[in-house]
């Protein structure tokens, strides 16, 4: 593949826990072989417990690989450089509760590098993007949940990153939710930036998806092109779940 | 890491750390009143001893409550993963905000220390020993420093709030204990003991010696040297302590 | 090993630095096993680094021992007379606790010399001052003074007191205690002058005495001053 953004190499992580003389051990993902191409939209499907944030995490560093390696912009993790260019939107968005949506983006983008000259005009570009000039002044613990979503997304932009990783980006999102987020997620693609998301909700994610990948119990197993579900509406539905019926257990119900 | 320091140090004072200088307003003022009363001609002594011990001590549990929570709160509250997805390295996240809440402690000093001057020119001081005051105020400050240091280490290796308190008050009881454990080492006929002991009295916190207002009616010709071989111990050690912070903190995961 | 090599070199500069100034500082407080300990009160502020104020606080345990009536005391006594048994102890607790008062060990050993009549006592307390602080000559002179009066050399002790009173450092009753020997050696205008300069002093809790001794040495000399 041309331009590759993301490679993973044989990927592995093994989780261990301790207490006292005995030990247990759960493997998070293995032998993951992944590449993702630039300006590609790839989505990371899984059931829960599959690996999906656990992947996530070792892309952006805050796990680190048991076995295998991770590239990113072609440089050999963890590379300062390329983390600079890339955008996390947690599932969840936690932000320090005493500061003010403003000072939140400022400090972000202060971390990533932004100039202070660049600060201000940066954040009231991307507060008027997520439509949230008016609560700029307003603290943390006094924003609703879309905000904070809102605003999650506006602290992953501050820094125009070229890679855009989201974890769960389109759960508990209303209709009109899903609309702008798939609207947003297109114009950001457009612009040149690669995403990479994972998400459960597959009529979406055929929606947005140039490509996706299945992760069963930590392994994966199947990666598909828009080609391959795009001849008829759920058809992705379809091969998922043949898929994690094929190679693993389900524990949905 | 400037960003991380002056973020820390704003979170701080919208937390309302600046509740502490009320409770030390308080306490001078109560202070003030029954010392008037009780202490006959030493009085002005009692206000400036209670005032440097309240300071100290009303500091020693911000900067250590701070930093102990410091970490925790946000590797609990995951605010810690979008810091650490950034180009910001870990030693410089640490060092920021260990530097911002020490900042903030710094700044209630110097509020506290301008309220207990007030009151001490009040009550007719006229900075006789003045050169002690203001060096006490900077040793207990170095006692913090360095106490907070060892919070930081034992909140990162716990990551337990209450076995961080825990330790980090018993090696600040050990430090003030540092002088008796040397007077224990001389009284130990077993070599191999005496050995050990002597590894672990070099190894805990000296504070006795960073405890000027105790050390000055004896050494008062010698204050320079005794500051600056002070400081650069409390530097070494909480240097120390920081580099094994780092450490654990390298390799923690989330 | 990157990570480890700073680490180990800072240990053994914290070590080395630990050394210096162990061997630098000839630490003079007396060691635990020769602190006077009320119950836990005085360790825990060993414990927290607050040996200081645990002085002061022993300091006015003094004076609210001392400046109390004691159960069998009548009315007219004297006043600093009476039994006071554990004032030598007391006074002890506080100068172990923090050498530096030396306000306390004279006041401790003044009041045991000349108002309880217990010289030996203070001379204790005295020599255990002097061997701390050999060079804080005051306890030297207060030290005289007690001797002399033991021997009966009544001018030299009143000679040594009287240098002593110039200080400002000196306690107020040292000077009430010099008034009393000249009161009763017949020497009133020079006990009616201390009196005065105690009254005209900072310390409140001799104001009422002061004030009642004046008067009456103002009587005895037909003055109105």
């Amino acid at each position: 593949m041309k331009d590759p953004i993301i490679q993973t190499f044989e990927l592995s992580k093994v989780y261990k826990k301790s207490h006292l003389w005995k030990s247990k051990t759960t493997v998070g993902l293995s032998q993951v072989n992944l590449t993702i191409g630039k300006q590609e939209i790839f989505g990371l499907l899984g059931q829960n417990g599959a690996g999906k944030t656990t992947a996530l995490k070792l892309i952006l560093g805050l796990l680190f690989p048991t076995q295998g390696s991770i590239h990113l912009f072609d440089r050999k993790m963890p590379d300062r450089a390329s983390i600079q260019k890339t955008g996390f939107v947690p599932e969840v968005p936690y932000f320090p509760k005493y500061l003010t949506v403003k000072e939140v983006l400022y400090f972000y983008g202060a971390l990533s590098g932004v100039s202070n000259s660049d600060l201000k005009s940066r954040s009231s570009e991307i507060l008027q993007l997520m439509k949230m000039e008016e609560h700029q002044n307003k603290r943390v613990r006094e924003c609703s949940k879309g905000m904070l979503q809102r605003l999650s997304l506006a602290q992953s932009l501050i820094h125009n990153p070229s890679l855009l990783v989201l974890d769960e980006p389109i759960t508990g999102l209303d209709p009109l939710g899903l609309n702008e987020m798939r609207d947003l997620i297109a114009r950001l693609n457009a612009q040149g930036k690669t995403i990479l998301f994972s998400s459960h909700i597959l009529a979406e994610v055929e929606r947005i998806a140039h490509r996706v990948g299945i992760l069963v119990d930590g392994k994966l197993v199947k990666v598909l092109e828009a080609k391959d579900w795009s001849s008829k509406s759920g058809a992705l539905e379809e091969i998922y779940i043949d898929t994690v019926r094929q190679y693993g257990v389900t524990d949905s119900l | 890491m400037i960003a991380i320091a002056k973020y820390t140090f704003l979170s701080h004072f919208r937390n309302r750390i600046f509740l502490v200088l009320i409770l030390f307003g308080f306490i001078l003022l109560a202070a003030s009143l029954l010392l008037g009363l009780l202490s006959q001609e030493q009085e002005l002594r009692m206000l400036i001893d209670l005032g440097l011990v309240a300071i100290e001590k009303l500091t020693l549990l911000t900067s250590v409550f701070l930093m102990v929570n410091l970490l925790l709160e946000e590797m609990e509250s995951k605010t810690i993963y979008l810091v650490l997805t950034r180009a910001v390295s870990r030693g410089e996240y640490l060092l920021g905000r260990f530097l911002g809440t020490l900042l903030s402690t710094f700044v209630c000093v110097l509020i506290m220390v301008s309220a207990h001057l007030i009151l001490l020119v009040l009550k007719g001081w006229q900075f006789e020993e003045g050169l002690l005051y203001f060096l006490s105020i900077f040793t207990s400050f170095e006692k913090v420093f360095l106490i907070s240091s060892l919070a930081l280490f034992f909140s990162i290796f716990s990551s337990s709030n209450i076995v961080a308190l825990t330790f980090t008050f018993f090696f600040w009881v050990l430090g003030h204990f540092a002088l008796e454990l040397k007077f224990l080492i001389q009284s130990v006929q077993n070599e191999f003991l005496k050995f050990f002991i002597n590894i672990f009295y070099h190894l805990i916190p000296h504070f006795q010696y960073l405890n000027a207002r105790d050390l000055w009616t004896l050494f008062s010709d010698r204050w320079l040297s005794l500051t600056i071989q002070g400081t650069l111990y409390t530097l070494s050690y909480s240097a120390l302590a920081f580099g094994l912070a780092l450490f654990v903190f390298k390799k923690k995961e989330f | 090993m990157r990570c480890i090599s700073p680490l180990l070199f800072l240990t053994f500069l914290v070590v080395f630095l630990s050394n210096q100034i162990t061997n630098n500082l000839k630490y003079s407080f007396p060691p635990l096993t020769e602190l006077i300990l009320d119950s836990g009160k005085d360790l825990s502020t060993l414990l927290f680094g607050m040996r200081r104020l645990g002085a002061d606080m022993a300091w006015i345990s003094v004076l609210q021992y001392y400046g109390a009536a004691e159960a069998e005391e009548k009315e007219g006594t004297e006043f600093g007379s009476g039994n006071y048994p554990s004032l030598k102890k007391l006074t002890l607790r506080t100068v172990r606790l923090d050498p530096s008062l030396h306000y306390a060990t004279l006041y401790g050993a003044g009041a045991l010399a000349f108002n309880l009549n217990r010289p030996e006592e203070a001379i204790e307390i005295l020599q255990e001052g002097i061997s701390r602080h050999p060079q804080y000559w005051k306890f030297q002179l207060y030290l005289g003074a007690i001797l002399y009066k033991q021997k009966g050399k009544f001018d030299s002790m009143i000679h040594l007191l009287e240098d002593a009173i110039k200080y400002p450092d000196c306690p107020t009753l040292i000077k009430s205690i010099l008034a009393n020997i000249y009161k009763e050696n017949g020497n009133t205008l020079r006990s009616l002058q201390i009196w005065i300069e105690v009254y005209e002093g900072k310390d409140e809790s001799y104001r009422e005495k002061s004030s009642q001794q004046i008067e009456e040495l103002k009587k005895k000399l037909k003055i109105n001053i």
